[in-house]
């Protein structure tokens, strides 16, 4: 393909829609509104993903839907839920509430590691498909399970990087690249960003999107590292259609080694 | 007059984990119990595990043992 315009035009497809943003942002942990506002604003992310919890009294002023609602897809979770049960309820509630088909389905097998169940999340997707959702499951970098997620009807998979909230990265790149390369559905890489070099390299191994949020949120500075992570995700990208040189395993010299002076 | 002679009576049911004596048995009535005006956005219903669309509200009358769950949506990842 000619190095076009054109050519650099490169829409997220997800769940029948396009997206210019390849970037997707939680909403949770922010030092206040404001700043969550701004941090979302300056990383040019499009979906925004939120919980689900029983209402409470004292709400502070604007519901947060009512807040992001216009500007962003919203992108309800079943973060908590243990049973598929409970994360089938939690999906069909999100629906009525927001009114959107779409569920970042969490299913989580371990409060320690909060790695998910991979028995039970099948099975939950294989409901909340059938129930007319956009189903888009929270899930290790195994390539069976996410085959078998997409096999059941998965608008996507999203591995994790490493543990939620971990900041660790991409620790194990060649499973994250085999998986990115033999996936029939995207691969947004959820939990385990830290920085920007994180979702770069996410990027560059073939992610089709990242999920970060407590990477931005607990940063010193969220709106700044809102803008890195964008940066982060678009270099990335841009790397892996660029098609990056093979490795070598010793020196290769860029300069021409005929007409050398003194040869 | 007993209570449902006067159309008053009560249920005990459980509201988001709490057990109550509800009076009347109906949604409105559980929107009020937590204070929660009826015409709030982005809220949805639950009684029993089954989502109540808010269509339906009007005509959902609540019996003694509903488990009934009010939810929205709050900030997450």
């Amino acid at each position: 393909m000619a190095e076009t315009p054109e050519a650099f035009s490169d829409a997220f497809l997800l769940g029948g829609e396009s997206f210019g943003s390849r970037l997707l942002l939680g909403s949770a942990g922010y030092p206040n509104r404001g700043t969550m506002l701004d941090a979302l604003a300056e990383s040019q992310t499009e979906i925004v993903t939120v919980a689900v919890r029983r209402i409470a009294l004292n709400s502070d002023g604007e519901s947060l839907p009512s807040l992001l609602g216009a500007r962003y897809r919203l992108l309800p979770n079943t973060a908590g839920c243990f049973t598929v049960r409970d994360a089938v309820l939690t999906a069909q509630l999100a629906r009525e509430a927001l009114g959107t088909p779409w569920i970042k389905l969490e299913l989580i097998g371990d409060r320690e590691t909060l790695y998910p169940d991979i028995i039970q999340l099948v099975t939950a997707a294989e409901q909340l498909v059938r129930d007319g959702f956009i189903v888009l499951p929270y899930c290790t970098d195994d390539p069976v399970a996410c085959q078998r997620l997409a096999d059941v009807g998965c608008a996507a998979v999203m591995p994790l990087a490493a543990f939620i909230g971990s900041g660790r990265g991409v620790l194990n790149p060649a499973t994250l690249a085999y998986l990115c390369s033999r996936s029939p559905v995207p691969v947004i890489v959820d939990a385990g960003i830290g920085t920007a070099s994180h979702a770069a390299l996410a990027m560059e191994l073939g992610a089709s999107a990242v999920l970060a949020n407590t990477a931005v949120a607990r940063a010193d500075q969220p709106v700044r590292m809102a803008a890195a992570l964008r940066d982060g995700v678009r270099a990335g990208r841009a790397a892996r259609l660029a098609g990056r040189i093979p490795e070598r395993e010793f020196a290769d010299p860029s300069s021409p080694e005929i007409g050398m002076i003194g040869s | 007059m007993s209570d449902v002679e006067s159309g008053t009576h009560a249920v005990a049911v459980t509201i988001n984990g709490t057990a109550i004596h509800l009076s009347p048995p109906t949604i409105a009535a559980t929107m009020v119990h937590i204070g929660v005006p009826m015409e709030t956005r982005h809220v949805a219903v639950a009684v029993n595990d089954a989502v109540i669309s808010r269509a339906a509200w009007a005509s959902t009358t609540l019996a003694t043992g509903d488990c009934i769950e009010i939810i929205t949506a709050v900030a997450g990842g």
